[in-house]
């Protein structure tokens, strides 16, 4: 009686399911609003723009669709019986600036998630903050709050206490190994003109994502514009880019590129001051994407990406060739995904991924060929994910999934044709997870809690990674946040992430007799929407760290395995302000850092160099009005920050080394230095103005803009870090600086 | 109405944030390191010899002129009823001892005073003497052969020196023993790699444990070899020596 009762209960019901997306170019629109007039029923769309609405009542009613920034989409159906009905629909942008819909979405995205942490970044906040040459995405995350940098030019991530090796950087699914290759680590590997949408968690991440100790960051490329043939070029200082995407049958396909001329600026430097300079360095990066949907329940994208660096130099001092130095790096990457709607209840998304990270150094000298040798190093990473998504009702979605990993690291030494070195690590991570996402009280609190179950190879072992959110939203417009999780690593770098220059890093899986590196996260977090523009958000943390593989700072251990890193502890806490407001015609925000990094080896805690204990960011931009003649139809946006120093340790003083020297029946001695403590001195205070104007235009009747970076206003000279030299007589200590005066950089883009 | 309370209360978010801020800036107690100077002592105590040196110097900060060593500290050496005040001579800018003879496995103390730097304490236990029983006097020496010794009771390392009759240098190297052996075997082929035939003395010296950190640590890390207050070492070493005919080729 029960059970026929409630079976009559289910077919009063009706629901509908389906995509929304964006009439102009066909790219899911995230974190759409939809519910039904009249009703308190509703839901959002998920990342790839799904949506399922349940428990609809039967008969006639009016299904809306609202996303700031696009005209709302109005459906009338009638549910006639306990069925699912499918509703795609596509949102036509309205004159409003686009840049609300960010807003928008996150907005959505505070009423309907459990999530801390979590930044996500469009192409406009990339490309309108000033930066060096051009903008980068790396460069902007960098002033979100919880992330720290070394120095002005450096193009890491140091995450709330976290070195740049314990982020996963994954771009359309695909493991970027070393995310900061280019030109020394000043640019990314993300081309920003091809960048969609970004999402940073910069600690507390869910079940679904593992492998890494800190933060994750995910980068989706755009999907290719499915209405029209589009695309954009620009020319900068040193790099020109461009994008074409477009339609296909049943489908769209984008590709950008992007190249470097530094070498041919440094050729006309040469012609122009007869100068001998030689910089022989370039890099190029592709981003591609086809997108293929043989029905609305599926779709099907290849994306790849291959990014390379080349030093190129060739000696000729006698009028032959002498020697000869190759030095090629980069990362490579293709992914296949296909997203399928099993059931308007039940959507999935597969993936197949390939990735591949390599460093090749090879030395010709032709007056002595016992001095050639090559250098080596390879990753190979080959992926397959699936990730599932139930929605039970309209409070419950119970997320699933697995992922395994196959994952070679070769590297050789040769000299002289004989292999002096080679050696070739397999390993294997299978990962499941399970993760609810619940509303215990509809619109009031909601839990996310999850597991994640990981076999990893070496060493045949088993980890179980707990992971819980809960948010308590006590006002429509405050809510509380808490997240608590462990996290594991299984591959670690063994180049020190210390160091205030490095290019790429030397990845090795964690051998079978270690433990292996562990991080426990406890996020708090405190969100207040102002009003639909406005929010600020408050979120203490702290992280313990066990078994971290460290090595040192002045020593890369290109050959060894990772038995010949230190082993520590360490522990992370802070507390990040975020205040971001978004306007029609201004938008900026204001971070603010306070933070404590740890480590521990034998002679107890010390301070790594990327402790910055105060960070700030302040970022506004602005529409320039009207009235404002020649800059008009243009936007200015200016980027100040101040951040207390890094630790460092210098030589404090110098004794004479006394031996005794039998031969000569005397006492003989070296000077030597004495090293303070490792983070006994602090880098001054930095802090810089830099500013970006951009002047939209019309070229050829093409739309198109140029803009000016200048970084460094003030002409504020921040000390990177400091060298000591000495002889017997003097000791001079120099202070470097890397933006030793206002840099102008320039440009234009054109769309068509 | 409610709009301008929303806006109160965005401005005074925005006042409490910068006002945490100046807070948090003013309270970041920069704890940079301050140089002190120490007394840098180099001594090692040998059998072979009587009157003993100790060269007593100091640490210099990083752009500090340096100087000349201290020739006017305070220096002992201790051997139970032996109290020995060193008396620095300044032709050779060190401190030296009165006739002494030194006993094996006896402890001798060492303390620097000066005025404006810490007291430097220092101690080694001279290692214990030891027989050879290959070569002896007058055995030929070649490259197949195996030196072979008592092992000296407290030696961390020996060094071992060729010394040709008449005058000249032959081998001289350092061997690192296994502590647990009760017999030291040295091949010496696999140490000794200069071509040499001739009559030589050979002085094989057992070297206590500070000797060795202090060669072993080496100068990239500051040596407190034995040493307490200062830098520096103060070591021992036992000598024995014996003589062979060496046919090196």
């Amino acid at each position: 009686m029960y059970f026929f009762l409630l079976v009559c209960l289910l077919n009063a019901y009706g629901s509908v399911s389906g995509f929304v997306t964006d009439a102009s170019n066909g790219e899911p629109l995230a974190y759409t609003n939809i519910y039904l007039e009249n009703t308190t029923l509703g839901t959002a769309t998920n990342d790839n723009g799904y949506y399922i609405i349940h428990k609809i009542p039967l008969g006639a009613c009016r299904i809306i669709f609202s996303y700031v920034g696009y005209e709302s989409g109005i459906v009338d159906t009638i549910i006639e019986k306990a069925q699912n009905y499918t509703i795609n629909i596509e949102l036509s942008p309205s004159p409003i600036e686009v840049e609300e819909v960010t807003v928008s979405a996150e907005r959505t995205r505070f009423e309907r998630t459990v999530e801390v942490s979590h930044i996500i970044f469009t192409p406009r906040e990339i490309t309108s903050v000033p930066n060096l040459f051009e903008g980068d995405l790396i460069k902007t995350l960098q002033l979100m709050p919880g992330v720290v940098t070394m120095h002005d030019l450096s193009n890491k991530l140091y995450v709330r206490g976290g070195s740049p090796d314990e982020n996963l950087v994954l771009l359309d699914g695909i493991t970027v190994y070393n995310p900061s290759t280019h030109l020394g680590g000043l640019f990314s590997t993300f081309n920003p003109e091809a960048v969609g949408y970004a999402e940073l968690y910069a600690g507390g991440f869910p079940a679904n994502f593992g492998d890494r100790l800190s933060s994750v960051l995910s980068v989706d490329t755009k999907e290719g514009n499915s209405k029209n043939y589009t695309g954009s070029a620009s020319v900068g200082l040193i790099t020109s880019k461009f994008l074409f995407e477009g339609p296909i049958p049943r489908g769209s396909f984008l590709v950008a590129g992007r190249r470097t001329y530094f070498e041919a600026l440094v050729w006309l430097y040469n012609q122009i001051r007869d100068d001998t300079v030689s910089l022989p360095y370039y890099f190029y990066d592709v981003i591609a994407k086809v997108n293929f949907n043989p029905s609305s329940e599926n779709r099907f994208t290849v994306a790849g990406l291959s990014s390379t660096d080349v030093v190129s130099y060739l000696e000729n001092t006698t009028g032959e060739a002498d020697e000869q130095i190759d030095l090629d790096w980069g990362n490579r990457g293709i992914s296949l995904r296909w997203r399928l709607v099993f059931n308007p209840k039940f959507y999935g998304e597969m993936i197949g991924a390939w990735s591949n990270f390599l460093t090749n150094l090879e030395y010709i000298d032709f007056t002595d060929t016992t001095e050639n040798l090559n250098l080596y190093e390879d990753i190979v990473d080959y992926t397959l994910k699936c990730d599932f998504n139930y929605f039970w009702d309209e409070n419950h979605t119970i997320d699933f999934g697995v992922d395994g990993k196959a994952m070679t690291v070769g590297y050789n030494y040769d000299i002289t044709e004989d292999v002096f070195l080679e050696q070739e690590q397999k390993v294997n991570i299978v990962s499941a997870y399970l993760q609810n996402k619940s509303f215990l009280v509809p619109n009031i609190l909601s839990i996310k809690a999850g597991l994640r179950g990981i076999y990893y190879s070496k060493g045949k072992r088993f980890r179980f990674d707990p992971r819980f959110g809960i948010k308590y939203l006590f006002k429509p417009n405050t809510a509380f946040n808490f997240a608590v999780g462990r996290y594991s690593q299984f591959i670690v770098t063994m180049n020190s992430q210390e160091s205030y220059f490095s290019v790429f890093d030397f990845w090795r899986p964690v051998s079978e007799t270690q433990e292996l590196p562990t991080a426990y996260h406890v996020v708090a977090g405190f969100e207040q929407w102002f009003d639909e523009e406005t929010k600020f958000t408050i979120e203490p943390y702290y992280k313990k760290y066990y078994n971290l593989l460290i090595p040192t700072i002045a020593e890369i251990f290109f050959s060894e395995p990772t038995d010949s890193l230190k082993v520590g502890d360490g522990y992370a806490a802070g507390i990040d302000f975020f205040l971001k407001k978004n306007m029609k015609n201004m938008f900026g925000w204001i971070s603010y850092s306070l933070s404590y990094t740890k480590r521990k080896f034998e002679a107890g805690y010390y301070s790594p160099r990327y402790d910055r204990r105060h960070n700030l960011n302040i970022v506004l931009g602005f529409t320039i009005p009207q009235s404002v003649p020649l800059i008009r139809n243009g936007t200015l946006s200016a980027r100040w920050y101040f951040a207390t120093g890094l630790p460092y340790s210098r030589d404090i003083g110098r004794y004479r080394y006394y031996y005794w020297d039998p031969r000569s029946t005397t006492y003989e001695y070296d000077w030597t230095t004495i090293l303070s403590a490792y983070d006994a001195f602090h880098i001054p205070p930095s802090h810089r103005l830099d500013l970006h104007l951009e002047k939209n235009m019309r070229i050829f009747g093409l739309k198109g803009s140029w803009y000016i970076d200048v970084i460094n206003v003030y002409n504020r000279k921040n000390v990177a870090f400091y060298t000591v030299e000495y002889d017997e007589d003097r000791v001079e200590i120099d202070e470097y600086v890397l933006l030793p005066m206002p840099i102008p950089s320039f440009g234009f883009n054109l769309r068509f | 109405m409610k709009k301008k309370s929303i806006a109160r209360s965005f401005y005074v978010t925005v006042l409490q944030l910068v006002t945490l801020l100046l807070v948090c800036i003013a309270c970041d107690y920069m704890n940079d390191e301050e140089f002190e100077p120490q007394l840098n002592i180099f001594g090692v105590l040998s059998n072979l010899y009587q009157r003993h040196e100790i060269i007593v110097d100091r640490t210099y900060a990083i752009d500090e002129p340096y100087g000349p060593v201290v020739d006017d500290a305070i220096v002992i050496l201790l051997r139970d009823t032996l109290i020995d005040t060193l008396e620095f001579l300044y032709s050779s800018e060190r401190y030296y001892t009165e006739p002494i003879m030194l006993d094996p496995l006896t402890t001798y103390d060492l303390t620097v005073e000066k005025e404006g730097f810490d007291t430097v304490y220092a101690a080694t236990t001279i290692p214990g003497d030891f027989a050879i029983f290959f070569p002896l006097y007058n055995d030929t020496l070649t490259l197949r052969d195996t030196i072979l010794f008592e092992q000296s009771v407290g030696a961390a390392l020996y060094g071992l020196t060729f010394i040709r009759y008449g005058g000249g240098w032959g081998p001289s190297f350092l061997y690192e023993p296994d502590p647990l052996d009760s017999l030291v075997q040295i091949p010496v082929g696999e140490y000794v790699h200069e071509y040499c035939t001739g009559q030589f003395m050979i002085y094989i010296q057992a070297y206590d444990s500070n000797y060795y950190e202090y060669y072993f640590v080496g100068p990239d890390s500051v040596a407190q070899a034995g040493i307490a207050g200062g830098v520096g070492l103060f070591g021992s070493t036992w000598s024995e020596a014996t003589s062979a005919y060496v046919i090196f080729e």
